[in-house]
């Protein structure tokens, strides 16, 4: 390690060290996420819903339809990472963050700038995506090798497009922990972190209370960082429409962004002008991902339950 | 008196802030719920908000200024019960939109004594939580407990409990429902019970009996 990445404040010299310090960051943190108990219990709740998947109300071929037990299930599989990995990883990451025990502490007066202790927690956060990367893996081969054929919706798909299904939960994953470093950083109040999970959640909820066709239900709709593909009740049916490709990309996009917002805090300068214009170029470009999610791609339906959608 | 100047020292130990911003949020989605959104009690955004009530209980709890308020001669139990008077405003909170909620003749209305006892395991389990993680030496836990219980209470509407157990429901129909919130309750008052044991009290009174002989 260089002598200048032994001083607080100071960047490294050498990409190479600095790296590593970002790596020894990392490490500890990772350390430090593994034991907070909501991020566990979480874990543990998501691996238990992903091994069940295909052995609960799995709708394949052999499976009963009935009204009471319906066809809703199979494909509401994002939202399984998102509230389990994505609002754990948040309350758990903020926690972290926040630096709130002794090793937090210790690792406040590491000699390295905030700047890499910014990055090393949003590498941090690709653990609970490898989590949900894992048991989508899981669920998605259950998919092709014995198709959920009854589930609602499912011959709307493409197996593309059932692959972005996929891919939009561990980007949930993901981006809920890097919301939760990034809070921490511009938001220090005791509260924060649980106010956020609980603006995620009405935000979830708000966009499916839209349950109509129209382009701003659709919208809002995908706007919304947790949002079932397809939604049903006991007596109606919505299937969201628009481009998953697309959201794929508004939701990395989203990650994206709450990554350099982390990392912003505590630049100064050059550095800091230099990561607004990134921010706001891919905020631009989130925005685009975002109306063409909801403007392109086959059309959403909404109407009376239907065992055939 | 040392007992009032006791009380106003401890209360102004508490961190109002933290208490009364989730008390506030909590009250937004309660609020929310009832108009904008009304789905009522049993809906993600009213169990959201009761977790947030609990929190916010939790934050009473939560000792900023550990250090000043130790150095103040009262036990750890009667600074519990002064702090834990916020479950009491938390409590009042949930109670006020159960009544708003039945006053709307129009909706499906839960059974009352359901809602409350629903409620009061939330307050009580945060307090409890807080209490007990105090006592083993963390300061200010709330935040950590706040963001459980808002996870806990979305984890129960979306994962199965063993035994059939409709955790949400608050029907008053199903008696395993009530079982599990009585449980939750009682688990919460002894965590608030154990939290607010002063450590080694036992071993003083051993000592005052021993002094006796």
């Amino acid at each position: 390690m260089s002598s200048a990445v032994l001083v607080p404040g100071v960047p490294s010299t050498s990409r190479r060290a600095s790296a590593e310090v970002v790596r020894s960051i990392a490490r500890i943190e990772v350390r430090r996420l593994l034991h907070q108990p909501v991020f566990l219990v979480a874990v543990f709740l998501f691996v238990l819903m992903a091994v069940t998947t295909p052995f609960s109300d799995y709708a394949n071929a052999d499976y009963v339809v009935t009204a009471e037990n319906g066809t809703e299930t199979n494909l509401d599989w994002p939202v399984v990472p998102a509230f389990f990995l994505g609002l754990g990883g948040l309350i758990a990451m903020n926690r972290v963050a926040k630096g709130a025990s002794r090793t937090g502490d210790v690792l406040e007066a590491a000699p390295a700038t905030k700047l890499q202790r910014s990055l090393a927690l949003c590498l941090v956060c690709l653990v609970p995506a490898v989590v949900a990367f894992a048991g989508a893996a899981y669920v998605f081969v259950f998919w092709m090798v014995d198709p959920p054929l009854q589930a609602m919706a499912w011959t709307e798909f493409t197996d593309t497009q059932l692959f972005s299904i996929m891919v939009e939960g561990v980007l949930a994953a993901v981006g809920g922990p890097l919301l939760g470093v990034a809070v921490a950083r511009w938001w220090r109040w005791p509260t924060a972190g649980a106010i956020t999970a609980v603006a995620l959640i009405l935000w979830a909820v708000l966009s499916s209370v839209y349950r109509d066709s129209s382009w701003w239900g659709a919208l809002i709709h995908h706007s919304s960082p947790f949002a079932l593909a397809v939604f049903n009740t006991e007596s109606s049916t919505w299937a969201q429409g628009g481009s998953h490709h697309w959201r794929v990309a508004y939701l990395a996009g989203l990650c994206l962004l709450a990554a350099l917002a982390a990392c912003a805090h505590g630049t100064t300068g050059e550095q800091r002008r230099q990561l607004v214009r990134v921010s706001l170029a891919v905020g631009g470009l989130t925005v685009i991902a975002l109306l063409l999610a909801t403007f392109t791609g086959p059309e959403g339906h909404y109407g009376p339950w239907n065992p055939l959608w | 008196m040392v007992t009032r100047s006791a009380l106003a020292a401890e209360l102004r130990a508490v961190g109002w802030g933290p208490v009364l911003g989730a008390g506030a949020a909590a009250a937004t989605v309660l609020a929310l719920d009832g108009t904008v959104w009304p789905s009522g009690p049993g809906s993600v955004t009213a169990w959201v908000g009761g977790a947030l009530l609990a929190g916010a209980a939790g934050f009473s709890l939560d000792q900023p200024a550990a250090g000043a308020v130790q150095s103040v001669p009262t036990s750890r139990g009667w600074r519990m019960a002064v702090r834990a008077c916020a479950g009491l405003g938390a409590l009042a909170g949930w109670v006020a939109y159960a009544v708003v909620w039945r006053a709307q003749l129009a909706v499906g209305v839960p059974a009352w004594w359901a809602q409350v006892l629903a409620g009061g395991a939330l307050v009580t389990v945060g307090l409890g939580l807080c209490a007990a993680l105090v006592r083993r030496g963390q300061d200010e836990p709330a935040s950590t407990v706040a963001g459980g219980l808002v996870f806990a209470v979305l984890a129960l509407g979306l994962v199965p409990v063993p035994g059939d157990v409709l955790v949400l429901d608050l029907s008053g129909e199903r008696g395993s429902t009530t079982v599990a919130w009585a449980v939750i309750a009682l688990l919460g008052a002894a965590g608030l019970a154990w939290g607010s044991r002063d450590e080694g009290s036992r071993w003083r009174e051993t000592d005052a009996r021993s002094a006796g002989h």
